[in-house]
């Protein structure tokens, strides 16, 4: 972040981390292209998942199916990224279901190289509708200035998810693909099956264009930030507290992880891009007003003495703004 | 956010057993696997930081109504892990392989015990897994094959695959278990109706085999995180 002042909505690429909890062997992987001189920028987290994508790989280092999946598909986005030159020419007037296409394309290539390069290990056949070869989540936020603001464009196959953080609060831009379309409230203890992910089987990539006309945050996470707080909110009021608590945006980063790790029981990914700010301190004073209207709404601690049902009607208030179809 | 909180894990393992003799060269080979499913379940879970609240683990040891009357069903309450270590080792290790009559078993009457048990709630900041263990070397025969017989549970038991289809439940219409937190295992071999089962329903993870004979280690991992990651 620099010091002079622009009217513009400016984009930066301000916090990023991935955690395994396994060394050497996680499943989560990220990429960043944000020259904040381009006409665009990209944001994306990767979770290989690891259930159905156990299957282990001699030619690979014995890496998971998950973990190749993520890895290389990372890769390819940033092969597809470069390859549409959208840096340079940002994403025009493209329609978002044809951006998500070209994109599903592009990983099912990918998808297709992984499987011709490398063989599982020759061991006795597991059978099962729960394996999939090489699968990922992906969950890709895209922003691309135009003339009336910046065209932010989510891209996303499984529950690693994308937001956006305003003044107003934090929404949740992507919905997850579950089998039986729990809400974010209820997918945290239900634990959902996924209904579609990156993988060699059949899926979709979704899209949702927003208009970012204001200040905010952009962001995109794996489940293992957000899955494992009692609460969605716990997830919001996390971010925003230990951001008005920082001194520097790296001790933002170091308490962010330290708090989103102490409950963590996952791998955990998380890539922020910051939308028209030029400081640290600015973007602090910005979102401290919405800290203290979360305290005021919620408390100070959410969970706290609190039932299920108590909880349940938090959210229902909650959700009002988190998962808004008009941003 | 209380600075304890951690989201844990409710675990439930119903082991069913195929108690007949000719299991009799492979039923110590099970009841090895068996006694240290659980600890190498909870040790894969503790390498991604997934802590078990609880962990309970059920036996339902079956063979044949039409040949082995009261033998025919052996079914215990969940054992509550570590407390009732011993019971459950000393239940494990008295299965004998004994009757059986004819090649296939009543295998289906098994699943129907394990589907209706008493799972585990989940509640506030607690996640659940729900999974039945099946180890067998035989195919099963048709549900009600040994209904006639006085010790068949007539009032309990399902009518046929189809409704035992729906105790086990799908996407459209959740069953006796949770529907996300269930997995079934089967060491069984590629016989009706266990490859009816793994084509039909989900969440059904199969190592076709005669009771898990010839698992290799990386095979036997797969399963592992397989069960005990997110799908």
């Amino acid at each position: 972040m620099k010091d002079t002042q622009r009217t513009e909505l400016n984009f930066d690429p301000i916090l990023a981390f991935e955690i395994e909890q396994k060394n050497g062997q996680g499943e989560d992987a990220s990429v960043c292209l944000a020259d904040p001189k381009s006409r665009a920028a990209l944001i994306a987290c990767l979770d290989g998942c690891g259930g159905s994508g156990a299957k282990k790989y001699p030619d690979a280092d014995n890496w998971t199916g998950a973990r190749i999946a993520s890895y290389s598909c990372g890769r390819a986005l940033v092969e597809w990224y470069e390859r549409n030159a959208i840096g340079k020419l940002g994403l025009q007037d493209y329609p978002a279901e044809t951006i998500a296409q070209s994109l599903a394309q592009a990983m099912r290539e990918n998808i297709d190289v992984m499987k011709s390069k490398v063989s599982p290990a020759p061991e006795r056949m597991v059978v099962s509708s729960m394996i999939r070869p090489f699968p990922t989540t992906l969950s890709c936020a895209l922003v691309s200035k135009q003339e009336n603001g910046l065209r932010g464009l989510f891209l996303w196959a499984g529950d690693s998810r994308g937001f956006v953080l305003t003044k107003d609060g934090l929404t949740q831009v992507t919905a997850d693909d579950l089998k039986d379309h729990l809400d974010p409230f209820d997918n945290i203890e239900q634990d959902g099956v996924l209904s579609n992910v990156i993988s060699a089987k059949p899926f979709t990539v979704n899209a949702r264009d927003v208009l970012l006309t204001e200040p905010c945050l952009v962001l995109t996470a794996t489940d293992g930030c957000f899955s494992y707080f009692r609460t969605p909110m716990e997830f919001e009021y996390t971010i925003l507290e230990t951001l008005a608590k920082a001194k520097s945006l790296s001790e933002w980063k170091s308490t962010l992880m330290k708090r989103i790790g102490a409950v963590a029981s996952d791998d955990y990914t998380m890539e922020v891009l910051s939308v028209g700010f030029d400081t640290f301190d600015q973007l602090k004073a910005y979102f401290y007003p919405t800290l203290t209207r979360f305290w005021a709404a919620y408390g100070k601690r959410i969970s706290e003495s609190r039932s299920r049902e108590e909880l349940r009607a938090i959210w229902d208030a909650y959700k009002l703004f988190y998962l808004r179809t008009q941003i | 956010m209380g600075s304890n909180y951690k989201m844990s894990y409710n675990v439930d393992l119903v082991f069913v057993i195929d108690a007949t003799a000719s299991m009799d060269g492979l039923l110590d080979m099970v009841k090895r696997h068996a006694l240290s499913f659980h600890g190498d379940l909870s040790d894969a879970m503790a390498k991604k930081r997934k802590t078990i609240n609880q962990l309970r683990i059920r036996i339902v040891a079956f063979r044949d109504y039409k040949y082995d009357g009261e033998d025919a069903m052996l079914t215990t309450d969940f054992f509550t892990m570590p407390q009732d270590q011993d019971m459950f080792e000393r239940c494990i290790r008295e299965i004998k392989a004994v009757g059986g009559g004819d090649d296939p078993e009543d295998g289906l009457e098994a699943m129907a015990y394990a589907i209706r048990s008493h799972w585990c709630e989940g509640g506030t900041g607690v996640k659940r897994r729900q999974v039945i263990v099946v180890w067998t070397d035989a195919e099963t025969h048709e549900l009600g094959f040994g209904a006639e017989e006085p010790t068949y549970p007539r009032e309990y038991m399902v009518r046929d695959f189809n409704e035992l289809t729906a105790w086990w439940g799908d996407a459209s219409q959740q069953g006796y278990m949770d529907q996300n937190a269930k997995r079934l295992l089967l060491y069984a071999p590629d016989l009706p109706y266990w490859n009816t089962i793994t084509a039909n329903w989900d969440n059904v993870l199969h190592f076709p085999s005669e009771a898990g004979q010839g698992l290799d280690e990386v095979s036997y991992s797969e399963i592992i995180d397989t069960i005990s990651n997110s799908i």
